[in-house]
């Protein structure tokens, strides 16, 4: 307890650096294409240069700042600006097209605050015995994990079943591209040098939302209704006002879909991308209005932005605890702290247990300072949705290309973000969810990753996967989620029509 | 009773056209290539994307053998390619197909020209082909307006790599 409040003196001495670094990564998470280890990386001399403490504080308030950035073009433009932003997608978009672009942005701020806020809390105190969960995620813990995000694919399939389990599985296909991760031979390359390491998921993501939701959008004047935006502007702060009270009304979906956030950060290389989608499927699983996911539906907004910044502290688990780099973003952080001499892994705590107390600080700040900064700028943002798509379209394509270009810097990647796009186009029109084969792409690559491992230490015996006792606890979750769901709601449908009968 | 017959049918015409088979098509290609790719590689290698691919082939083959039912026994589909159908199909993607080869003209291009120049040149030719209509300025203003805030962010900022304009470059160096 002295060490956390030891932390909190410390840390808030630089205080002014978290609302800082929480508005640089709001703006950057929103520019499609870049990460929070874009931002960490273009601004590594200048944190090399300073002391570690500030260093860091600013590092986790910038990973904060970015994870709810994505958001804000998902919810307004259906282009996710992260890829954990992608199944904020779902039901942020229809809302802005149904005018609720404030209130769905709102919904997101404060479900993103709460959730990080809660789930950083936890990690604060319980920090020393969370980081002995890391050791017992193997691969066939990994690979269940990835099936609960893969299980959405079933229920984006909803009316046509064929068409998106076709699209799903076409999806994983295309992340099985590559460079096999376990014999590193290349598979399905056309002889293209890029694609031997695979099909990058930000062209894929940028392809199939930006461009082909751009393509789509000049049909008509506007996203929104022309005679919807004079009434908008009209509105004031309701829109606000209505999103906060909706996600706290929400307040222990919040909660629990923060704290699946968490426990998916907690596994070495699951990644925010993930979190995001388990948690949005556990909550389309548990809830009785299944059909209202897709639509619009704020639950959807809910369980997408808690989770992936619910993450955020759970990422930081494995770094802090084992030295292990969950993320990308903790593998910049990694640097910064061997640059300053720290040493990593359990001896942090022994030689400057302020400083891993510290950054858990911070971002607890990060996500007071988000929650203050973020929902009063949600009118001025949603404003943005409000221009005409001949101006929109162009911009959005053009942004969303560098953005394309930008993780690896080839040209062959804005042509895969158009071949996406094209692709994604068919799709919408053809009645294929372009979702599917996103989360095919994103997850194949790892869940063939776990899958491999783990049958090559079974020498080949698949029985290995149901051989490990947190395996088996996941693989009967796994199950749960998706068997007692139905059957309650077959229980119900069964207990309304015999009152219905008794009634009559 | 009749009306709700006939909307039936139409609906499930709705549900599937020809079209529909442009992604079963593209699918099947992609699984039958990845097949050949990975013959010679290890077993365990083939397990995961050699299940994936024959998974594919089963499900795009349903799909296909329901268009061929479709058109051959309870005739629900049609395959239509006259006049009309392409004129309706050509007034409704044509803006599409312009932006797509606007596309083609900002990747083809931003290696020789640089980010600004193509930047200007793809936003006010796709504006204008949206609708922006009026005086060169107010064509040009927000295509200028939009490529500044992208030089600022991208190359300013951002330090993105982008091929630049000497112009630009000049710019740069004063920054």
């Amino acid at each position: 307890m002295d060490m956390i409040l030891s932390a909190f003196h410390q840390t808030l001495q630089f205080w002014w650096l978290v609302p800082i670094g929480v508005t640089v990564g709001i703006f950057i998470g929103a520019i499609p294409g870049f990460s929070s280890t874009n931002v960490l990386i273009i601004l590594l001399p200048l944190t090399l240069g300073m002391q570690s403490g500030p260093a860091l504080a600013l590092m986790a308030s910038l990973y904060a700042g970015s994870h709810m950035g994505g958001s804000i073009p998902a919810i307004l433009f259906n282009v996710p600006g992260t890829g954990a932003a992608a199944a904020t997608c779902f039901d942020g978009y229809p809302m802005t097209q149904q005018g609720k672009g404030q209130q769905a942005l709102a919904i997101a701020f404060v479900s993103s605050s709460i959730g990080g806020l809660v789930t950083t809390a936890i990690t604060l105190f319980a920090l020393g015995y969370l980081s002995k969960l890391v050791y017992y995620f193997g691969s066939i813990e990994s690979f269940v994990v990835i099936l609960f995000g893969l299980a959405l694919i079933g229920q984006i399939a909803g009316k046509n079943p064929l068409k998106g389990f076709l699209a799903g599985i076409f999806g994983l296909l295309i992340g099985g591209i590559g460079y096999d991760s376990v014999y590193s031979v290349p598979r399905a390359t056309f002889g293209v040098l890029e694609l031997f390491d695979g099909v990058p998921r930000v062209p894929a993501i940028i392809g199939l939302f930006a461009i082909s939701e751009a393509l789509t959008m000049i049909e008509k004047e506007r996203i929104i209704d022309t005679s919807m935006v004079k009434k908008l502007l009209g509105q004031g702060w309701k829109g606000t006002f209505e999103g906060i009270a909706i996600a706290l009304k929400n307040l222990v979906a919040v909660i629990r879909s923060g704290l699946i956030g968490f426990f998916v950060g907690i596994i070495p290389g699951a990644g925010a991308t993930i979190g995001s989608f388990v948690s949005y499927q556990q909550a389309v699983s548990f809830s009785r209005h299944k059909e209202r996911f897709g639509h619009g539906n704020p639950e959807g907004v809910v369980a997408s932005e808690a989770a992936n910044n619910g993450l955020t502290s759970g990422s930081l688990i494995p770094l802090l605890a084992l030295g292990i780099p969950g993320g990308g973003t903790a593998a910049v952080m990694l640097i910064v702290l061997q640059a300053h001499g720290v040493p990593i892994g359990p001896r942090l705590f022994e030689v400057a247990p302020e400083l891993a107390y510290g950054v858990v600080v911070a971002m607890l700040l990060a996500y007071i300072a988000l929650m203050l900064i973020g929902s009063p700028s949600v009118r001025l943002f949603s404003r943005m949705s409000y221009f005409p798509t001949r101006v929109l379209a162009p911009t959005i394509i053009s942004f969303t290309l560098v953005g394309a270009y930008v993780a690896r810097g080839y040209f062959f990647d804005m042509w895969l973000a158009l071949f996406f796009g094209i692709l994604g186009l068919i799709m919408r029109r053809t009645g294929y969810p372009p979702h599917a084969v996103l989360l095919g792409v994103i997850l194949g690559p790892l869940s063939e990753r776990y899958f491999t491992r783990a049958i090559l230490l079974g020498d080949g015996d698949l029985s290995i996967l149901f051989s490990r006792p947190l395996g088996n606890v996941l693989w009967v979750l796994l199950i749960g989620s998706l068997v007692v769901p139905s059957a309650l709601r077959w229980l119900r449908s069964q207990g309304s029509s015999k009152n219905s009968e008794s009634g009559r | 009773m009749c009306r709700s017959k006939e909307s039936k049918v139409s609906d499930r015409r709705q549900d599937w056209t020809v079209a529909d088979l442009i992604i079963p098509v593209l699918a099947s290609a992609l699984a039958i290539y990845y097949l050949t790719t990975i013959q010679d590689i290890p077993f365990m290698a083939q397990m995961y994307g050699g299940g994936l691919s024959i998974l594919l082939l089963i499900l795009s083959g349903i799909a296909i053998l329901i268009m061929a039912i479709r058109l051959l026994v309870t005739k629900t589909a049609s395959i239509r390619l006259d006049k009309g159908v392409v004129r309706a199909w050509a007034r409704r993607y044509w803006r599409a197909g312009a932006l797509v080869l606007l596309i083609v003209f900002f990747i083809v291009t931003v290696r020789f020209l640089g980010y600004t120049v193509v930047s200007l040149l793809f936003l006010s030719g796709a504006m204008y082909m949206l609708g922006s209509r009026g005086s060169i300025m107010r064509l040009i203003a927000p295509a200028l307006i939009v490529t500044l805030i992208g030089y600022a962010l991208f190359v300013l900022f951002l330090k993105v790599p982008l091929p630049l304009d000497p112009l630009s470059l000049f710019i740069k160096a004063l920054v």
